[in-house]
């Protein structure tokens, strides 16, 4: 063991300094009961960040070249913006990414329907809203095929939230707020086609997921 | 597929769930030192022996839409060579299961979240685990375990013991607590302090005084000395968990705690021990009737079964329970006594020192137990520069010439 001779103690520490008084320590010890822990810090974040800075600024260079001006490159800034900040919150959450894949796609819904609010732009309406929905709605059914038997109980819940955003669309023409309601019937539509296969399939792993949910 | 149970959160789990993002939140480490090298094979299979009688421990946090819960894994955790730092955090996502065993050399640590379990329920596992990996590394027969079953062990004891009109009233002043600079990340500093016990209790017997409130005394002491003089009109705050199961029949391994606290004001006079334990001691006894621990059990538990908030979507309560753990008015430290731990006279002999801590979270706090004669205080410290913690260990030192201090090297 080492010794302070400042606190008149023994100490058995991997370090060279007394962590009562920060004196130096007399003697050596090899056999510390502590390891010495070597910290780790990831460096993927910055990697990640260095990638999608370069991938900027040669869409923006190239564009400049050939326009003159910022026209499409534009699309790549708000598209690397929105992947670094999905992969930033995928590891900082520590979410699985079905779940935040959801939570986004909710988001963007309700950030549409504000825009329709302000704009009555029935573009959004009729196809973005309907369109978004839809392909949430496949993505994540075909996800919890694909891991069935692994996490399928686990992507229960986030099947039956898409399958109540999928319903978002009824709401909308049922309000009158649509005018081409082709895309909004194969919205709603398949949404109840699922749940009905989810009840007769998953009938008990549904019920079992869903008294986790709701904690009763 | 397999099918998993799973469980709600006690009062105590829910509220650490909803904190498990912020610096160092709060991790127990057991530890025990055995005589030889620890066999990481059966040390292994100690734990799957052991997991299958807390299930209850082998869960992962989940979140709902109102609140968090347990789901039971089906697979252990690996055991590896000590490579974290002390109290790491354990929950990072929502596949890690809330506790680690980790090893080096003759040591066996086991580190749990509180929101599983508190101390008292951590030590049942702990010391199942020792006698288990007794069991199969020295082939010691006939090692008695606990006999309480799965049900006993998982049951919900906040939840029982929850009585409705019996709620207290918190009442603080302004508390004193040390404005240091802290380590960086979740860097924190782990002292374990090993005294002769039976030189403390007579000390303490001195005073005629218990073992906790003496060192708590002693604590307060050191706090008064770094007190400056624009401090002296401040309370000086000291959290004291309290086992509740030793007030209510309870064979729970999870949280069930109650937090009580003394507080000690300068009175402007000469502030020595003999006064402090006095009002330490007369504090004590009735701050730990069991109406009064009652009283504030109730008062914690009533937040849980509001109807209103729990009706509140689940991160809207992680933002207000985070909002209110970061601007709440904090106790100056905390001191848990965890008491005795004592294995079957068959695992004794294979077990060297025993030694509890937990993690600052975001000032410092002292852990106290004892195994044989050897009583170590642990503390576990954020600040670069800490004179409470310097004034506390030498008051300490001197009633043992032979103390040591393991540390962690932070």
């Amino acid at each position: 063991m080492k010794t302070c001779n400042n606190c008149n103690i023994n100490i058995d520490t991997p370090s060279v300094k007394c962590p009562i008084c920060g004196s130096i320590l007399v003697g050596k010890d090899k056999n510390t009961t502590y390891p010495k822990v070597k910290k780790k810090y990831t460096t993927f974040n910055r990697v990640l960040m260095f990638i999608l800075a370069v991938t900027i600024i040669i869409n923006v260079y190239l564009d400049l070249q050939l326009t003159s001006k910022i026209t499409w490159s534009q699309y790549v800034i708000y598209g690397c913006v929105a992947f670094y900040l999905f992969v930033r919150s995928i590891i900082r959450s520590h979410r699985n990414p079905m779940s935040l894949l959801t939570g986004y796609a909710f988001l963007l819904v309700v950030l549409l329907l504000v825009l329709f609010g302000l704009t009555k732009f029935y573009v959004i309406t009729n196809f973005v809203i309907p369109i978004l929905c839809l392909t949430e709605l496949i993505i994540s059914v075909f996800y919890a095929l694909i891991v069935r038997n692994m996490y399928t109980k686990k992507y229960l819940g986030v099947i039956v939230t898409n399958m109540l955003v999928s319903l978002i669309p009824f709401g909308l023409m049922i309000f009158k707020l649509t005018t081409f309601n082709v895309l909004v019937n194969i919205s709603y539509v398949l949404s109840i086609i699922s749940f009905v296969g989810l009840i007769i399939f998953d009938y008990d792993d549904l019920k079992d997921e869903l008294s986790k949910i709701f904690n009763y | 597929m397999k099918n998993t149970e799973w469980y709600k959160l006690d009062n105590m789990g829910v509220y650490y769930a909803s904190t498990k993002d912020r610096k160092n939140p709060t991790v127990f480490r057991f530890t025990a030192t055995m005589k030889d090298d620890v066999d990481v094979v059966n040390l292994r299979v100690a734990l799957e022996d052991t997991m299958e009688l807390y299930p209850n421990f082998n869960v992962t946090l989940k979140k709902g839409l109102f609140w968090y819960y347990l789901e039971e894994e089906h697979h252990l955790p690996d055991i590896k060579e000590e490579n974290k730092a002390v109290c790491a955090r354990v929950y990072r996502s929502e596949y890690d299961i809330l506790y680690r065993v980790s090893y080096y050399k003759k040591r066996i640590n086991f580190e749990v979240s509180h929101i599983v379990s508190d101390g008292r329920g951590t030590i049942e596992v702990f010391k199942t685990l020792i006698a288990n990996y007794v069991k199969y590394q020295y082939k010691v027969k006939n090692i008695k375990l606990s006999n309480s079953t799965i049900e006993e062990h998982s049951e919900d004891s906040f939840d029982k013991y929850y009585e409705k009109y019996k709620k207290d009233k918190l009442k603080d002043g302004k508390i004193f607590r040390l404005k240091n600079k802290l380590l960086p990340y979740e860097d924190a500093k782990f002292i374990e302090l090993h005294l002769n016990c039976k030189k403390v209790l007579n000390k303490a017997h001195e005073y005629d005084s218990t073992i906790t409130a003496y060192l708590g005394a002693v604590l307060i002491q050191s706090v008064l000395k770094e007190m400056k003089q624009l401090d002296k009109g401040k309370y000086v705050r000291i959290d004291l968990p309290v086992d509740l199961r030793s007030y209510f029949r309870s064979e729970s391994s999870r949280n069930f705690f109650g937090l009580t606290y003394l507080s000690y004001k300068f009175t402007g006079e000469v502030d020595d021990l003999d006064k402090i334990i006095k009002i330490v001691n007369d504090e004590m006894t009735e701050k730990i009737k069991k109406e009064n621990i009652s009283k504030r059990v109730n008062k914690m538990v009533s937040f849980q079964k509001n109807f209103a908030v729990r009706a509140i979507p689940i991160f809207i309560k992680d933002i207000f329970l985070n909002t209110i753990t970061e601007f709440a008015n904090n106790s100056t430290t905390s001191l848990s006594n965890v008491g005795k731990i004592s294995f079957s006279k068959e695992v004794d002999p294979y077990v060297e020192t025993v030694a509890a801590m937990i993690s600052p979270e975001k000032n410092f706090k002292i852990t106290i137990c004892t195994y044989g004669n050897d009583l170590v205080i642990s503390i576990s410290d954020k600040y670069r520069r800490n004179n409470i913690v310097k004034n506390y260990v030498r008051s300490l030192v001197e009633l043992d010439e032979d103390a040591f201090i393991i540390s962690n090297g932070v």
